[in-house]
């Protein structure tokens, strides 16, 4: 198996993550890190995961956000962040899998969009195209 | 205001007859005093006359006596037979006096006698004297001349037999005048006494009459007012109007009640047409009626009784009245007297009454329901039309029986609704409402709602009954229906979940074995993911127990078990949780009691997920969801709030939340299917109805509170097993429906 292809400044990068479900949560932190990212922060509701983001001042790279959770819905979320910056990168997971969420999610600005279940190798890929893209554009 | 009914006229008439009375009884002493003033001068006149007679006669008696001794012995004749024997002119003289003295009385005679007899004898007498007087001058002559007195004697002889003889028949005179005077003047002072007494004793007579006929007059007065005062206390306080008119149709008597049901004063009607007191047309021909009979002698024609008319009140309105005319002859005066009798109050009844009887007719032939009324007592048992048509029927083609009617309803329902209706009898349910299948004239079983309510006697015994069916097949069929919409609706829902739940899981497992493949140099990361998989593993398997409890059964029948009501919330939970999120806190409370009812757990818990769904709802900023178990006591007030509820005490389930609360309107309309307060796409409006057939096919009920502003309670209250007689529902489903 290919090793994935990492974001080329990991290493200083920081990512903001919300999601409730503990394994899942769980599972990207530890890739995450792994692959060697700066920091990576979990918030198990949506609400807080925004409170850590206004905190922050704009020090996260990425935001990864799932879409059901308490507190602030994953599209809430990315409401509220678009609101903020309107070009802070964003990455929705979602288990509803319907197109219509999709789309919902691409007209609020959303940078990816992954589909439970996915796999590590997936919200990697996911995440270096956004990140890199984001290098890029800088 | 009404004048005394003759009062007048009599006291009138007494007047009359007392000034009667004192004007005789004056003319009576007025006669009284004439009469006897009349007889009184009538006496003193017989008593004058008899006075003047008495003395006339006297007199002349007198005279008679004196004339007799003037010319007797020891007077004329004497001294002048003495002159001559003696001749002494003494006794001459003392002659001559007589004489002339006997002149004098025969004067004074004459003027008292009137008779021709006297006067012939008083002139005999007088011829007789003159004869003496002359004789006395020859004996002067013969004496002077010294005569012998024999022969003087002689030469003086005088016949004097006439007037001694006169003398005789005046004496005879008098004294018969005397007698027929007395006699007169007895027979007229008797007479004059007896007409006196007769007078007095008439007088006295009339008197007596008089004063009799006054105090009998006065005494049949007396009685007169006292019948008139009673008659006038009667027709006064007589409820019906009492009119008296004369022949011209003009008003004369108007009593009290007449005046307030016509609303004119006595005073003010007194005198004019009785026509005023009718409408208009039948004025009219009231007068034309009058002027026809009364002149052609068939004036009584115009009486009548028990008539039906109506009436003119002063102000123009009518009003119904039953009028009764009797033509009366009171001493040649002919009037009507018409009694009249307001009967507004009575037409108006029987109007109220009818249109009561017709609408009760409209409504028990225009409603849908079957219409029963059940002498408990006697056994019969009335149905409406409709209630036959209901079962296919033709009306009034089937007596129906209590017994019959039972043994019409399904064998599996016969328990629960003789159970209702003893506890209606026992007063445990105000209002007996029972739904259960009965077989109809196919010996198809219909669904029936059956409610009444039975009337109680003092010692508390039902004797009497009434109610109606309705036929309810048409919305169990749709309940049924719904209620399998609505389970689609909560797999969908489910589905989304489980879809959600399920992929969080694969992306553990899969994730994590991803992960485990990449870190095979790596023994603590390998570790890490292996356990992860596990525990995604065991997750799996809560969530497909999961899903095997919520799906139990369903479709196929109703698996009735006995469960705790705490195991109800519990197993809840997690089908709660899913519902829940956000904001919403989920709080446990579990009773302490141990609460075990018998129902259908998988229905039980889709109730309790409706009203947990219907509690987030409310609470779209967030809140408590509190689902918990106790014991509730229900008052009859208490059940009175809630449809379908009984008082007692149940083992109640509970989904009380802090939202928006349900204001009082919608709260009594929850229960309607379709009836929803939710936006379109949010709730299909049939959750609630859903649930209520539900816990009412358990034997329960729901009972909701709410408060605007702080949120609501609902109940799922079933009977607890020692109070559960009825066994709900018991195996309609099962039988295979």
């Amino acid at each position: 198996m290919n090793t994935p292809s990492v974001p080329a400044r990991a290493h200083e990068q920081r990512i903001l993550l919300a999601e409730d479900d503990t394994q899942g949560g769980k599972l990207i932190t530890m890739m995450l890190r792994k692959v060697g990212f700066a920091e990576v922060r979990l918030e198990t509701n949506g609400s807080e995961a925004l409170q850590a983001y206004e905190e922050a001042e704009g020090a996260y790279d990425l935001v990864i956000s799932d879409w059901n959770m308490p507190g602030l819905t994953g599209i809430e979320l990315l409401k509220a962040v678009r609101e903020r910056d309107y070009r802070q990168p964003f990455i929705m997971i979602t288990g509803r899998g319907l197109m219509e969420s999709a789309v919902e999610a691409k007209a609020e600005g959303v940078n990816a969009y992954l589909a439970k279940p996915y796999t590590p190798r997936q919200l990697l890929e996911k995440v270096t195209t956004v990140l890199d893209a984001k290098f890029e554009q800088v | 205001m009404n004048r005394s009914w003759n009062h007048e006229a009599i006291q009138h008439r007494s007047r009359v007859l007392t000034l009667v009375a004192a004007i005789l009884t004056l003319g009576l002493m007025i006669g009284i005093a004439v009469f006897g003033r009349g007889a009184i001068s009538v006496m003193g006149e017989i008593h004058r006359s008899w006075d003047t007679y008495s003395h006339n006669s006297e007199k002349t008696g007198h005279l008679l006596q004196e004339l007799k001794g003037t010319l007797g012995y020891g007077g004329f004749i004497h001294h002048f037979k003495n002159y001559v024997l003696r001749q002494d002119d003494h006794y001459a003289n003392t002659a001559e006096a007589k004489l002339n003295l006997a002149d004098l009385l025969l004067t004074e005679y004459e003027t008292l006698a009137n008779a021709p007899p006297e006067r012939d004898a008083l002139t005999a007498i007088r011829e007789t004297l003159a004869h003496y007087r002359e004789t006395l001058i020859i004996a002067r002559h013969a004496v002077a001349a010294g005569e012998d007195p024999a022969a003087i004697d002689w030469m003086v002889k005088v016949e004097d037999d006439d007037a001694f003889a006169a003398l005789a028949t005046l004496e005879k005179a008098w004294q018969r005048d005397h007698d027929v005077e007395t006699e007169k003047q007895e027979a007229a002072v008797a007479s004059g006494l007896k007409s006196v007494s007769i007078g007095v004793a008439l007088m006295l007579t009339l008197i007596a009459a008089a004063f009799g006929a006054l105090w009998l007059q006065r005494r049949l007065m007396k009685e007169t007012m006292a019948v008139t005062s009673r008659l006038d206390t009667v027709v006064n306080t007589a409820f019906e109007g009492i009119i008296t008119a004369d022949m011209n149709g003009r008003i004369r008597r108007f009593n009290s009640a007449a005046e307030k049901m016509f609303g004119y004063q006595a005073d003010e009607i007194e005198g004019k047409s009785i026509g005023r007191l009718m409408p208009r047309p039948d004025a009219l021909r009231h007068d034309v009626f009058l002027k026809g009979h009364v002149p052609a002698n068939n004036w009584t024609m115009t009486a009548g009784f028990d008539r039906e008319t109506r009436a003119r009140h002063k102000d123009g309105t009518t009003f119904p009245v039953e009028v009764a005319v009797k033509a009366t002859e009171v001493v040649g005066e002919r009037s009507f007297t018409a009694v009249i009798r307001d009967i507004s109050a009575r037409v108006e009844a029987q109007r109220r009454l009818r249109i009561s009887e017709e609408r009760q007719s409209l409504v028990i032939n225009g409603v849908n329901d079957g219409i029963w009324d059940w002498d408990i007592v006697g056994g019969a048992l009335y149905v409406s039309d409709r209630f036959l048509t209901l079962l296919g029927y033709e009306p009034g083609s089937l007596r129906i029986t209590a017994a019959g009617w039972v043994q019409r309803i399904h064998p599996a329902h016969r328990e629960k609704q003789c159970s209702r209706l003893i506890d209606h009898f026992k007063g445990k349910l105000p209002i007996y409402t029972c739904e259960y299948q009965v077989a109809n004239r196919d010996g198809d079983y219909i669904w029936v709602l059956d409610r009444g309510m039975a009337i109680f006697d003092e010692k508390g015994r039902a004797y009497r009954m009434a109610g109606s069916i309705s036929d309810v097949t048409a919305r169990r069929t749709a309940e049924d229906n719904l209620r399998h919409t609505q389970k689609m609706e909560a797999v969908g829902q489910l589905a989304a979940g489980v879809a959600h739940e399920f992929n969080n899981l694969l992306v553990g497992i899969g994730g994590f074995a991803a992960m485990a493949k990449d870190s095979t140099d790596d023994a603590g990361t390998l570790d890490t993911c292996l356990e992860e998989i596990d525990k995604a593993v065991v997750r799996a398997n809560g969530l497909t127990r999961d899903l095997l409890s919520f799906s139990r059964d369903q479709d196929v029948a109703t698996t009735l078990m006995d469960i705790s009501m705490n195991d109800l919330v519990t197993d809840a939970e997690n089908l709660l949780r899913m519902c829940s999120g956000g904001d919403v806190e989920l709080l446990l409370e579990p009773s302490k009691d141990d609460l075990v009812v018998t129902v259908d757990p998988s229905h039980l818990a889709q109730v309790i997920t409706n009203f947990a769904i219907n509690g987030r709802d409310a609470m779209p900023q967030g809140g408590v969801l509190k689902v918990g178990a106790k014991l509730s006591r229900f008052t009859a007030n208490d059940a009175a709030r809630h449809p379908g509820a009984s008082a007692g005490i149940f083992a109640s389930v509970y989904v009380s939340d802090t939202g928006t609360g349900i204001p009082e309107e919608v709260r009594q309309r929850l229960f309607e299917p379709f009836f929803s307060t939710k936006e379109t796409g949010k709730g299909t409006g049939l959750g609630l109805a859903i649930a209520h057939g539900i816990v009412e096919r358990a034997g329960g009920f729901i009972s909701v509170d709410s408060t605007v502003g702080q949120g609501s309670v609902f109940a799922i209250n079933l009977p607890l097993p020692e109070q559960n007689t009825t066994v709900a529902e018991p195996t309609a489903a099962a039988a295979g429906r």
